[in-house]
């Protein structure tokens, strides 16, 4: 009998491994032991990854067997619970090994996404990733895979954690601060007739919140959210979120403001929203009054409005924009 | 965690400018929790040409680079418009070391090779380790260059420059298939935006290869736009020179014109030339020449150079890559604790603050035919020999007084509206064509009406060179390159005086086999 002869170690076990060693994380004495939990785990994750990318052509049987085992022992989100204890390059393998399964189908169906719909905590474990630096860009790139698909965007846009986005927005480096805002704008404008009916049946609410991000001090926040609520507006598939957003007076006196602020790029921002309002065939009259009693001033601002700019659209829009105004 | 905490100034403290590129500056720093020096890169996003998005891709990138052979990321925040990047910070570039202590030897050419060849080994079985990393990270360079190659003080090589500063600059973008890099180190897949892979950042470190032995890139003294359509042209470059076998060929396994024939970095760690490499810690040498050289006072000669590369440049601002390394007139004596290179943050803003004057260059390419004269005219100017190249070239080397033109491609292009030298090059193209071969070699035109200065360049200074290595010490090798910098000098002021000296001494020697 040989005792030394190693069995080659089934996917299942592999994952087995790696869901036995996690807690040790935290749970093992510090110093060697943990160290030695932590070069378990890396090691394990390692040969997941080489389960699933197979050199270029993964076995189909070894990864179903695997993402098996994963989905049963809830891997994913012990993962995502510990992630920022695991090594540098595990982490990035986490990643790997997340979005690998994210993509994986069979016919037309998505056996992870499926998985996640009915395990939403997983997601929102991604999604809490803001608030530790450490970690935050590693689930940012999971939470950005996630939400690619529909049912899965779905389910963060109609929590109450979606109301957190402004937060880690405004709380964190510019990095992670970025990559937040690009999951934000991810979750509004991938899937569009989803999110055009929730914001239409959340409008006040989500409006209420997303000002918060326009007005904020950041200049970055300030910038990028102004630039996505006038990609948002123009959507057609945003037509009735757009017909409120224009009737509204403080909406537009908040352009009006913001085509004055100290930053050329904001004021160009603040220029595709406004242009809405003017450009509405059948304004409100609120909207109306305003445009009118200051329509000598905004003719007089805007023939002086980025002149510097040599984009023929933006000089076409500038000039559509001063003949209604003329015209009132 | 709350919004005050994204204020950069709270954790790092911002020290002198490093350096300084059309979008932002550099500065070096330092992080007040670990004091710990940093290099701060500072973009005004309000001025930035990039989508903030596509700095944040950058970043991101970045962020998830982990390795001993590339600058680390720290961090970055905003304040104001202004963002701060946070790189690890490293002593110097490779190329400004090797070239400052080049300077520091005096001027010793040709023969300095095989001193150069074993720095430059080092140098490359560390660049190769880097890629090795980045390659199997899925992720290409796309700029390699000396310049973007550090140095730290204990003499690790890490790669720069990739992504963030890349991109801030508007250099590089994320795909594939676009046209990035600066041209003189650009495979003729990536000019012909045929598609390319990693076997891209291979053509490039053969180039820079060739770069660190002659001082210069092959093409070096072309416009740009040029360069772009002889790539692609013309068999692949060549490492010449007296340089020993097996750099040649691992030159040559780099520069393969079909990306498919090149190795990958892995393999090309296996080659005899970088097997046989020394310890980084070798490549400290270099570092302290570098230091000493300041202390002499080197940094002062490159503070008027820098001026007079200013002063070229007030005409036009379109033609402002300069990307000069600034250096700070304050930190002249804080020497140890200042090594004012551009570092850190990568960049392409390295150099020697030198942009293309049309005017030395143009002239420069003229000199065809004269070329060790011309550049005995160039360090007539400039006090100390040809700037911008380290080991200077064999003698034959016409040494434009080009200054290395490291703009990128977007400003090539800028560069293009002020071609009215294009006619010029146009003119002596053909010329350029053989020029690049004459230089390499070491044989010398007699028929040169130029006094003969071939003396000076093939035997006096390899014969004192070759003496380098069979000193020990430091002092002997500073006189050793007194001695040469002293011929060097003495030739400039009397051209062919070498040639009548050594006519002398022969002839005494002949005289007293006479006498016996």
């Amino acid at each position: 009998m040989n005792f030394f002869k190693t069995k080659p170690r089934t996917p299942p076990d592999i994952v087995r491994s790696v869901r036995d060693t996690l807690p040790k994380l935290e749970s093992a004495p510090p110093g060697d032991m943990r160290k030695r939990a932590g070069e378990e785990v890396s090691k394990n994750l390692q040969q997941i990854k080489a389960v699933l990318l197979g050199d270029g052509d993964p076995l189909p049987e070894l990864v179903a067997q695997l993402a098996q085992e994963m989905y049963s022992t809830d891997l994913l989100y012990h993962l995502l619970l510990h992630i920022n204890r695991l090594e540098f390059e595990a982490r990035k393998d986490v990643v790997q090994i997340f979005n690998n399964l994210l993509r994986r189908q069979i016919g037309s169906r998505f056996p992870t996404v499926e998985y996640l719909c009915n395990k939403p905590d997983i997601l929102f474990a991604a999604f809490k990733g803001y608030e530790n630096e450490d970690v935050a860009l590693n689930t940012g790139m999971i939470l950005r895979e996630m939400l690619r698909h529909e049912p899965l965007t779905k389910i963060l846009l109609h929590s109450e954690q979606f109301y957190n986005f402004p937060h880690y927005i405004e709380t964190t480096t510019f990095g992670i601060s970025c990559d937040a805002y690009t999951n934000l704008k991810e979750t509004l404008t991938r899937h569009k007739p989803m999110v055009a009916d929730y914001l239409d049946k959340n409008y006040d609410r989500f409006f209420a919140s997303f000002t918060t991000l326009i007005r904020s001090d950041n200049y970055v926040t300030k910038r990028q959210s102004l630039k996505l609520l006038g990609e948002i507006l123009l959507d057609r598939a945003n037509f009735n979120v757009m017909t409120r957003y224009i009737a509204n007076e403080a909406n537009l006196k908040m352009m009006m403001n913001l085509l004055r602020d100290k930053s050329k790029n904001i004021q160009f921002e603040a220029f595709h929203v406004f242009k809405v309002f003017v450009a509405n065939p059948k304004k409100p009259e609120q909207i109306e009054n305003i445009l009118r009693r200051n329509k000598d001033k905004l003719l007089q601002f805007l023939k002086n409005f980025h002149n510097d700019k040599e984009d023929e659209q933006f000089t076409d829009e500038k000039q559509f924009l001063i003949m209604q105004i003329q015209s009132l | 965690m709350d919004s005050h905490h994204q204020d950069p100034e709270e954790f790092y403290v911002k020290q002198d400018r490093i350096g300084k590129g059309s979008f932002g500056e550099v500065y070096k720093g330092y992080d007040k929790r670990t004091q710990k020096t940093v290099a701060i890169k500072i973009i005004d996003l309000e001025s930035a040409e990039d989508e903030i998005e596509d700095i944040q891709q950058e970043i991101q990138i970045l962020s998830q680079l982990d390795s001993p052979f590339v600058t680390k990321y720290h961090g970055s925040y905003l304040k104001g418009s202004h963002l701060w990047i946070v790189m690890e910070y490293v002593f110097a570039s490779v190329f400004r070391a090797a070239r400052d202590s080049s300077l520091a030897l005096g001027t010793a050419p040709a023969a300095l090779a095989p001193i150069w060849e074993e720095y430059i080994a080092i140098i490359v079985r560390e660049l190769l380790r880097g890629l090795e990393y980045l390659h199997s990270e899925g992720k290409l360079h796309r700029d390699i260059k000396a310049a973007n190659i550090l140095l730290s003080a204990n003499g690790d090589v890490k790669l720069a420059d990739f992504g963030v500063s890349g991109q801030l600059s508007g250099t590089l973008s994320a795909k594939k298939n676009t046209f990035v890099g600066t041209p003189y180190w650009m495979s003729p897949e990536v000019i012909k935006q045929s598609g390319y892979d990693h076997k891209a950042d291979i053509w490039s470190l053969g180039i820079t290869a060739i770069e660190l032995a002659k001082g210069e890139p092959p093409y070096a003294e072309l416009h740009p736009m040029k360069v772009l359509f002889l790539i692609p042209k013309n068999t692949p470059p060549t490492l010449e020179g007296p340089f020993s076998k097996s750099f040649r060929d691992f030159v040559s396994y780099c520069l393969q014109r079909d990306p498919r024939d090149r190795p990958t970095a892995k393999d090309l760690l296996k080659h005899k030339f970088v097997r046989m490499a020394k310890k980084t810690n070798y490549l400290t040498e270099l570092i302290e020449r570098h230091e000493r050289w300041r202390a002499e006072g080197g940094e002062r000669i490159e503070e008027e150079e820098r001026q007079q590369a200013e002063d070229n440049n007030s005409g036009d601002p379109e033609d402002l890559w300069d990307f000069g390394t600034v250096r700070n007139a304050s930190t002249v004596g804080r020497s140890k604790a200042n090594p004012v290179q551009v570092s850190g943050p990568p960049l392409t803003w390295e150099m020697n603050g030198t942009t293309r004057s049309d005017g030395s260059s143009s002239s420069g390419s003229h000199s065809f035919g004269g070329h060790s004269f011309t550049r005995r005219d160039l360090s007539g100017t400039s006090s100390l020999t040809a700037k911008g190249d380290l080991p200077p070239l064999p003698p034959s080397a016409p040494a434009t007084p080009k200054k290395l033109n490291d703009q990128t491609i977007r400003q090539a292009v800028n560069g293009f509206n002020s071609m009215e030298h294009a006619d010029e090059y146009d003119e002596d193209f053909e010329d350029q064509d053989i020029h690049v071969r004459a230089r390499q070699a070491v044989v010398v035109d007699d028929d040169l009406p130029e006094p003969d200065t071939t003396m000076l360049d093939s035997v006096v200074l390899p014969a004192i060179a070759s003496l380098f290595p069979r000193v020990s010490t430091q002092e002997a090798r500073v006189a050793l390159s007194a001695l040469q910098r002293a011929f060097t000098e003495a030739e400039r002021i009397i051209p062919g005086v070498t040639l009548e000296l050594i006519n002398e001494v022969v002839d005494s020697v002949e005289h007293v086999e006479d006498d016996r």
